[in-house]
């Protein structure tokens, strides 16, 4: 349950907990880093490492949650996190689960029927939440980031509230836990019920494939629903309040 | 035990016995462990829900009582097991001692954690009423509540509540999840529902 801190050694950090990887990944840095600390590496990167700090922290341990130090981030910097993961799950995630699947059907022996399910349920777990994903980087960061913009630039808030007349965070804010409940299902059905004639191995790895992305959508899901979209409904009263 | 998760909180102002106790604890069941000082941090956990094992001093409970009371408000149920200091103990089995040593603890913490949702001694505790497979079936042909408590002639609150049993029984909360099981556990045909809309 530790914390890490700045002076923290990323090399001793990654030996603690190696589910960190993607997320270091997406913050920003690649492996080989030597004994350098977190501190030292953000400063080489260019990396905000207050930001770094706690997107660690949060991930980590997950009884951790200091939303008022994360509350004092730009919107932009989250949204930025934000995009690099979804781009971690188009590019990485869902392909390597994909190709999982396949070999997990390609060993099932007869009556393949029950196997079959687990991807159909997949299919249309992907489906839900690619749709996802894209109704937030084409609809809510654009407007997020333009929210933002026009609180720096007033001059802009004549077009901005023509643009966005009706449009608040609201109605963006309900669907996520639907996609860790279908993950959670998926390996508990997978786990308890379906019946295993399949290679165990292969079972184990899309298992373990999914235990971890089930950790990551969750803080993925944190991140939006207790920073990103507490900070906007704050960047929303400021622009109604100059009304 | 059955598939709501379960929380253990340990409150106690000092750090070394919680990161003690945190590291014990590991090994035991549970799902989620949270480790505070005082009874007052609970604020920060609005939605606490499902089981909880409170452990705690138990002068710190009876401080706390009607605080606690409240915070507890939305959860199924809630266990105590008492930390205690006292040089010689006695063997007690609702609270641990400082002096218990690691797998008496965790014997302890998940003899209460397995105790969850167990009325008495009902081996069938999981297994689905026939009630709630009527549902279940519906569900997965994939029925709306409104819809299936028309078909079945009760009120929708009675489909709601059946749906939640069924949940907890079975450990699936999706709609589509529960499609899954109830074609795995031949509760429907995999003929009788057309797989690519509803899974």
């Amino acid at each position: 349950m530790e914390l890490f801190n700045e002076t923290s050694k990323l090399a001793a950090v990654i030996h603690k907990d190696h589910t960190l990887l993607p997320v270091i990944n997406r913050l920003g840095v690649k492996l080989g880093f030597g004994d350098l600390s977190i501190r030292e590496l953000c400063v080489k990167e260019g990396i905000d490492v207050t930001f770094f700090m706690e997107i660690i922290n949060v991930f980590h341990n997950e009884s951790y949650f200091s939303e008022k130090k994360l509350l004092d981030f730009s919107v932009s910097i989250v949204i930025d996190y934000l995009l690099k993961t979804h781009k971690y799950y188009l590019d990485y995630v869902l392909p390597e689960q994909e190709r999982l699947i396949d070999l997990f059907l390609l060993n099932c022996a007869n009556d393949c029927k029950e196997n079959e399910l687990v991807l159909k349920f997949y299919n249309k777990f992907r489906e839900e939440f690619v749709n996802h994903m894209q109704l937030e980087e084409t609809k809510a960061f654009p407007y997020i980031l333009q929210l933002n913009d026009t609180i720096q630039n007033p001059l802009k808030k004549g077009a901005f509230l023509e643009q966005y007349q009706n449009f608040t965070i609201k109605g963006f804010e309900k669907e996520h836990g639907n996609m860790d409940e279908k993950m959670f299902d998926l390996k508990n059905i997978i786990i308890k019920y379906l019946p295993p004639n399949y290679n165990l191995n292969i079972g184990n790895s899309l298992l373990s494939n999914l235990f971890m992305f089930e950790k990551d959508l969750k803080n993925h899901a944190r991140i939006e629903d207790k920073i990103l979209i507490p900070k906007v409904k704050q960047l929303e009263k400021i622009i109604k309040k100059d009304e | 035990m059955n598939n709501q998760t379960n929380q253990i909180i340990v409150i106690c102002n000092s750090d070394i016995i919680l990161k003690g106790l945190a590291d014990i604890l590991t090994g035991c069941l549970s799902d989620k462990v949270i480790l505070l000082n005082q009874a007052n941090e609970l604020i920060d956990y609005p939605h606490l829900s499902g089981y909880i094992l409170l452990m705690m001093p138990v002068n710190l409970f009876k401080e706390n009582e009607a605080f606690l009371k409240k915070i507890f408000a939305n959860t199924n149920e809630v266990k105590h097991l008492h930390l205690s200091y006292e040089e010689k103990p006695q063997y007690n089995n609702t609270a641990i001692n400082i002096h218990d040593n690691q797998a008496l603890i965790v014997n302890k913490v998940n003899e209460l954690l397995n105790s969850f949702g167990v009325k008495n001694e009902d081996k069938t505790i999981n297994e689905l009423t026939r009630r709630e497979i009527d549902v279940l079936q519906l569900v997965a042909k994939g029925l709306a509540n409104k819809e299936i408590a028309d078909k079945l002639s009760i009120s929708i609150h009675t489909v709601i509540s059946h749906r939640k049993n069924i949940s907890e029984k079975t450990g699936i909360k999706s709609a589509s999840g529960l499609t899954m099981y109830a074609v795995l556990k031949k509760i429907i045909d995999i003929d009788e529902i057309s797989t690519s809309d509803l899974i």
